[in-house]
């Protein structure tokens, strides 16, 4: 009983350490909140950038909201009169698919620059916990937003990666084998990536992940401003500026290139002109599948890797990977940041290997087997 | 600041005004340009929600498109219909059949498999879904007499079902069970899944007979 109390005592005690609410109050929010001046500062940047990628795509998803049609008999229609007909619909779908991108590349650099600068160090376990949900949840929205303009690409795409889930079931002991199998039927909601699917899909996408992401997000942004900008840098910085309004000002100024940038991008390149045109045309569930069907850049990581390493393998690397994403801030507890930079830069190398050289390393495998 | 001192009381308040001033001019530069770019701009954003106005042609095309559409899911509804309350389910005629080009149809589980025949012209028909992802395999035979699958390469004899190997998917493709039947319902060559053939296998008798494939088998 007593040892019950204290451990309800430790828990307390741990959530005051995390949220010190007595900290929210105009001085420390607004007045006295300052930003360390070192070589990694950029990187103080790139969260504010993500949220700015964020908010482009709440905003931009519920105009698309007001056009789109989630049928399988509709929903390739009403994209393409989006695209066609609606005033700067193109423009506002475009910019919808160039963000979301853009919203994942962030989010994958402010982590890795986040892991680098052991910004999840104590008291910041919390942060770093709910910024890992955030990336998981960033590529939820990817997923479900690939299949709901249900072109080719999109409905073959989700039903292999479906059916890999359903795989990966064979290698798990015992009653867990039937899991992904059950997860894969909860998902697909019927005997094929079908209606059913595209609800779920539209469901996840405009309503239940943005739930989620609004609440992680608000207690991730909450927690930064009550415990200030993390360190960065092993010795104390001996610079600082004032957040507001410097930091501040220059952040509104990296949002407002972006936001230039990316108004670029969104007018001057179709997002899907990376693709060849029949990956376009409405999904035929009666043809075969179009050949060279793929995830989105951003899955390359996993997905290379599928196609060219034995499955169990690449399952039990990803888990792993998963496992350590959320558990960071106590693995890596006293590890030095230079070996968290290190480590941070093997795994930027990993990425940006995997997504620009994905093919050429998977012909160069196979060319090697066959 | 300036470092000039000011000569009397009236040049102190003359100074003051003049940087009152050249704030105001500012700001109100700011605010009628932040207002036209805000005119512009939101102008552009709103006329998304405006209706849009297309020609007599556009709309035709439009609604003909979505016709075309709700034609397409009434089909495979009627599909799902047909093998609910469907013993046989014809797939294709006899004399359509081909060793080198198979047709697509949709099984009783709603999956796609694929019809052919053999050299002899007696029928093969196989699951068109690749036992590795599940995509849908091509149609096309080659000269070894394999289909592929254009997901990630699998081969499979047609014959066999089996993978070529060095091809991920290593399950055979499952082989359905079929009959041929005449115009007036007579059963003329039946096959189960296990590949047991009964019946007429002259192919000269077979002409004219479609191809359909059973509820009992699936």
């Amino acid at each position: 009983m007593s040892e019950k109390k204290k451990g309800l005592k430790r828990l307390i005690e741990f959530m005051q350490d995390r949220m010190p609410m007595h900290k929210f109050n105009f001085e420390t929010l607004v007045l006295k909140k300052e930003v360390p001046l070192h070589r990694m500062s950029w990187a103080y940047y790139l969260g504010g950038l993500t949220l700015f990628f964020f908010l482009i795509q709440v905003v931009t998803g519920i105009f698309l909201l007001f056009y789109y049609q989630p049928t399988v008999s509709d929903a390739h229609a009403s994209i393409e009169y989006i695209s066609k007909y609606v005033h700067n619909g193109l423009f506002i779908r475009n910019l919808h698919t160039w963000a979301s991108s853009c919203l994942i590349f962030c989010l994958m650099a402010h982590a890795l620059t986040a892991f680098a600068m052991k910004a999840f160090a104590p008291p910041r376990e919390l942060i770093w916990m709910g910024g890992a949900i955030m990336l998981v949840l960033g590529f939820a929205f990817g997923f479900t937003g690939y299949l709901l303009p249900w072109h080719q690409i999109a409905v073959n795409a989700t039903k292999v990666a479906l059916q890999s889930l359903d795989e990966s079931g064979h290698y798990l002991p015992g009653v867990l084998s039937g899991a992904p199998h059950y997860i894969k039927e909860i998902i697909q909601g019927g005997p094929d990536v079908g209606q059913a699917t595209l609800s779920r899909f539209f469901a996840l996408h405009v309503v239940i992940l943005p739930l989620l992401c609004f609440g992680v997000l608000g207690m991730h942004l909450l927690s930064v401003q009550l415990h200030g900008m993390s360190q960065g840098v092993d010795d104390l910085p001996k610079k600082s500026e004032k957040f507001f309004p410097f930091f501040i000002l220059k952040d509104l100024i990296v949002w407002g290139v972006a936001f230039l940038g990316l108004f670029i991008l969104a007018v001057c390149i179709p997002f899907e002109s990376f693709y060849a045109f029949p990956f376009f045309q409405a999904y035929n569930a009666l043809g075969a599948t179009p050949e060279g069907i793929k995830p989105e850049w951003y899955f390359y990581f996993a997905y290379y890797p599928l196609e060219i390493f034995p499955f169990w393998l690449v399952m039990l690397g990803m888990t792993v990977m998963g496992v350590l994403l959320f558990i960071t801030p106590w693995v890596f507890k006293k590890t030095s940041r230079r070996v968290l930079t290190i480590l941070a830069l093997i795994m930027t190398a990993y990425l940006v290997g995997m997504t620009f050289f994905g093919q050429a390393i998977y012909e160069i495998v196979k060319g090697v087997k066959g | 600041m300036t470092n000039k001192e000011p000569q009397s009381k009236a040049g102190i308040e003359n100074e003051v005004n003049d940087e009152r001033r050249v704030f105001v001019k500012a700001a109100c530069g700011l605010g009628v340009s932040l207002f036209l770019l805000s005119l512009g701009s939101l102008g552009k954003l709103l006329s998304f929600f405006f209706k849009q106005d297309l020609t007599q042609e556009q709309q035709e095309q439009v609604i003909s498109e979505k016709i075309q559409r709700l034609k397409q899911t009434t089909e495979e509804q009627e599909l799902q219909l047909e093998r609910l309350s469907k013993d046989y389910i014809k797939v294709a005629e006899f004399d359509a059949l081909s060793p080198i080009k198979g047709i697509y149809f949709i099984d009783y589980i709603m999956r796609p498999a694929l019809a052919f025949s053999d050299d002899n012209g007696i029928p093969i028909v196989i699951s068109a879904k690749c036992t590795h992802l599940g995509c849908t395999v091509g149609q096309n035979v080659d000269l070894q007499g394999q289909i592929l699958c254009p997901c990630h390469m699998s081969r499979f004899n047609i014959k066999t079902g089996v993978p070529a190997l060095g091809s991920p998917a290593k399950l055979p493709l499952p082989r359905l069970g079929w009959s041929l039947m005449d115009v007036k319902g007579n059963i003329l060559l039946t096959q189960d899944p296990q590949g047991k053939q009964e019946g007429i296998t002259d192919t000269d008798k077979l002409a004219g007979s479609s191809l359909y494939i059973l509820k009992k088998y699936s």
